[in-house]
C-alpha cells in the first residue's frame, strides 16, 4: 500500500497491464492523469489533433499489436468525438480502453451546466462499449482497471469505458496496486464438442480415406447431433450407413480479427 | 462471386469460426452449422440446425480435434485439391479482369512487401478489395467491419504503424474519407509515424453518387472541392506524390515505402463501376435502400 494520486494509481496500473502507448488529447479535467503519464517513462503519449483520430489510432494499434489500445479524452465533446473510433473498434471486435474525464464528483448527475457536463455520459458510448465504469476514489482504480482489462481480454474483445473525475485524478490516498489477472481460454462443454465431432463429415472420415476426390462425403442434417450422447451418436452412425448422403464441401469461415 | 456462392450453397456442413453470418448461412437450413464463437449471443441466432460451440477459437479447435481423435476419425485426405478446383472455377467465370480496379490492385499487390498492413477505407477500392484482393500474409487486411465509416483508415493505419514500426503500413482511401481526419497528418509528421496513404480522388462522394445515378435518376450534392493534395501534404511537412495513371501506382508505392516520412499519394481517377452488380444477384435487395416486400413483417 502506498499513498498516491488517482492519476498515479491509473498510470501505474496501466504499466502493470503492459500498456506502452496512450493516444489522446490532454485536457484540464485530466491533469492528474497527464501529470502521472509525464512522470512515467515506460508509457509514451501520442497527442492527436482530434479525439476521433486518437480512438481510431487506438483501434489500429490494438489490431496490429494484439493487445488493448488506450485512448484518453476529456469529458463531454471529447467522448462524443472519440465515439466514432470506438464504434469502428466495436464493429471489428477490437479491444480499446477509453479513459474519459468527468466533471467534479460533487457535480455529477446534477444537470447544472457544469463545464463539459453531459448528463449520463456513459450512455454516449454504451452502444459501442461492452463495459462502463466510473471510479470516484483513487483506491477504486486498480480494481476497476483490472476488470476493464479482463473485459477486453476475455469473451469477445470490444471497447470499454473508464471514467475518472478530475478530483479523483488529483486526490492522494492509500492505494493497493494489483497484478494483472490470469485468464483461462473458454472451451465448449464436452457434450457440445462430442456433438460436433460426430456430425458428418467427421464421423464418416474413415470411410472416405482413399477417395480420389478432394471433396468430403457427408450425411445430411442431423438435428440430434447436438445432444452428443451415446444414443444419438449411434443414431447418426446408423443413419449414415443407411444414407451415405451426397458428396459435398465443408467450408471453414474464419473472420479476420485481431486475435 | 456467383461460382463461389454455388460452391458455398452445395455444402452439407458449414463450420463458422468467429464469424457473424450477417447474410445468413449461405448453404441454408438444410446444412448443419457448427458455429464456433466466443460470443454466446452469436451462437444460435443464424439457424435452428446448429451445433453451437461456445469458446475461444484456438482452444475449441484443439478440443474438437482431441474429440475427433478419440472418436477414431483418423486422418482424412487434404481438401487442398478441392479448394484449388473451386478457385479455378471461380477464376474462370470471374469477370473481374474486365473491371478497371483489378489491374490497379494487382499492380499494388505486386509492388509492396507481402507483410504490408493495408487498411482499406470505405471507398470504391476498399469495397472492391473486400472480395477481390488476395491476401497472402495473416492479419494484414484491415477494414472497418460493418462500421463502414469513411476516413477511419488514415488514423487507424497510424495506430498500426505505432504498434509495428518496422512493418510497411498503407492506407487506401478516397478523397471524401481522407479529409475527415487529414489533420492527423500533423500528428504523423510530429511523431514520425510514417504510413503511406493512397488517395483515390474522384472529387466526389463517389459511391453515393453512383447509387443516386444508377437507381434514383441522378446524383445530388455529392461533388467535392479538394485542396491540391500534394501541396497539402507538403504544407504539413509530409511527402506528396501524384500519378495520373493508376497503373503507375506500384512504382510510387515502392518509392513511398522507402521514404522516412508520411507520404500522401494523390491518384485522380474517373468514375469506377462497382463490382456490386455481380454481388447483388445474390443479395436480397437491389438496391438495398429500397423497401423490400416481405422483409418487414407487418
Amino acid at each position: 500500500m502506498a499513498k498516491m494520486s488517482g492519476g498515479e494509481a491509473l498510470v501505474k496500473s496501466l504499466v502493470r497491464e503492459g500498456v506502452e502507448v496512450v493516444f489522446g488529447i490532454p485536457g484540464i479535467h485530466m491533469s492528474g492523469i497527464i501529470a502521472a503519464l509525464r512522470d512515467e517513462p515506460s508509457i509514451r503519449m501520442v497527442t492527436t489533433r482530434h479525439e476521433a483520430g486518437a480512438s481510431h489510432m487506438a483501434d489500429g494499434y490494438a489490431r496490429a499489436a494484439g493487445k488493448p489500445g488506450v485512448v484518453l479524452v476529456v469529458p463531454g465533446a471529447g467522448i462524443y468525438n472519440a465515439a466514432s473510433g470506438l464504434a469502428t473498434a466495436f464493429a471489428r471486435s477490437s479491444p480499446v480502453l477509453a479513459i474519459a474525464g468527468q466533471i467534479p464528483r460533487g457535480q455529477i448527475g446534477k444537470n447544472i451546466g457544469a463545464y463539459h457536463e453531459v448528463a449520463d455520459q456513459p450512455s454516449v458510448v454504451r452502444p459501442v462499449t461492452k463495459w462502463q465504469r466510473q471510479v470516484l476514489r483513487p483506491r477504486e482504480i486498480p480494481d476497476a482497471l483490472c476488470e476493464a482489462f479482463r473485459q477486453m481480454r476475455t469473451g469477445r474483445p470490444r471497447p470499454v469505458l473508464l471514467e475518472v473525475p478530475p478530483d479523483t485524478g488529483v486526490e492522494q490516498e492509500e492505494v493497493v496496486l494489483r497484478n494483472p489477472a490470469k485468464y483461462t481460454r473458454i472451451v465448449p462443454s464436452q457434450e457440445h464438442l462430442w456433438g460436433a465431432a460426430h456430425v458428418s463429415p467427421f464421423s464418416t472420415a474413415a470411410d472416405i480415406r482413399g477417395r480420389r476426390s478432394g471433396a468430403f462425403r457427408c450425411g445430411r442434417s442431423t438435428p440430434s447431433a447436438g445432444r452428443g450422447n451415446k444414443h444419438s451418436r449411434g443414431h447418426i452412425r446408423r443413419r449414415q450407413r443407411g444414407h451415405p448422403g451426397p458428396t459435398s464441401v465443408v467450408l471453414w469461415l474464419v473472420s479476420q480479427s485481431c486475435w | 462471386m456467383n461460382q463461389l456462392f454455388d460452391v458455398m450453397q452445395s455444402a452439407d456442413v458449414v463450420i463458422g469460426i468467429g464469424t457473424r453470418f450477417s447474410l445468413g448461412n449461405p448453404a441454408g437450413e438444410s446444412s448443419t452449422l457448427i458455429n464456433i464463437n466466443i460470443d454466446d449471443s452469436e451462437l444460435t441466432r443464424v439457424q435452428s440446425n446448429t451445433i453451437p460451440l461456445h469458446g475461444d477459437a484456438r482452444a475449441t479447435i484443439d478440443a474438437l480435434l482431441d474429440c475427433l481423435v478419440e472418436a477414431g476419425a483418423g486422418n482424412r485426405p487434404s481438401p487442398a485439391a478441392a479448394v484449388r478446383a473451386a478457385r479455378r472455377l471461380i477464376a474462370y467465370h470471374d469477370i473481374r479482369q474486365q473491371e478497371p480496379q483489378y489491374p490497379i490492385l494487382d499492380e499494388m499487390r505486386n509492388s509492396i512487401p507481402e507483410d504490408t498492413f493495408i487498411v482499406w477505407d470505405s471507398t470504391k477500392f476498399g469495397y472492391y478489395a473486400r472480395t477481390h484482393y488476395q491476401v497472402n500474409y495473416p492479419k494484414t487486411f484491415m477494414d472497418s467491419g460493418y462500421s463502414f465509416n469513411p476516413g477511419f483508415s488514415f488514423p487507424s493505419a497510424m495506430g498500426v504503424k505505432v504498434a509495428k514500426p518496422d512493418r510497411p503500413v498503407v492506407s487506401i482511401i478516397g478523397d471524401g474519407g481522407f479529409l475527415f481526419y487529414s489533420s492527423e497528418l500533423s500528428t504523423a509528421v510530429k511523431y514520425g509515424i510514417n504510413t503511406t496513404t493512397v488517395v483515390f480522388r474522384d472529387d466526389s462522394y463517389g459511391n453515393v453518387a453512383y447509387d443516386l445515378d444508377e437507381f434514383f435518376s441522378g446524383t445530388y450534392e455529392t461533388d467535392l472541392l479538394n485542396p491540391d493534395l500534394v501541396k497539402y501534404a507538403e504544407a504539413f511537412g509530409a511527402v506528396g506524390m501524384r500519378t495520373e495513371d493508376p497503373l503507375e501506382l506500384g512504382t510510387l508505392l515502392s518509392r513511398a515505402l522507402e521514404c522516412q516520412a508520411p507520404v500522401i499519394i494523390d491518384v485522380p481517377v474517373a468514375d469506377m463501376p462497382l463490382p456490386r452488380a455481380k454481388l447483388q444477384a445474390h443479395l436480397p435487395s437491389v438496391p438495398w435502400v429500397v423497401p423490400q416486400e416481405g422483409l418487414i413483417e407487418s
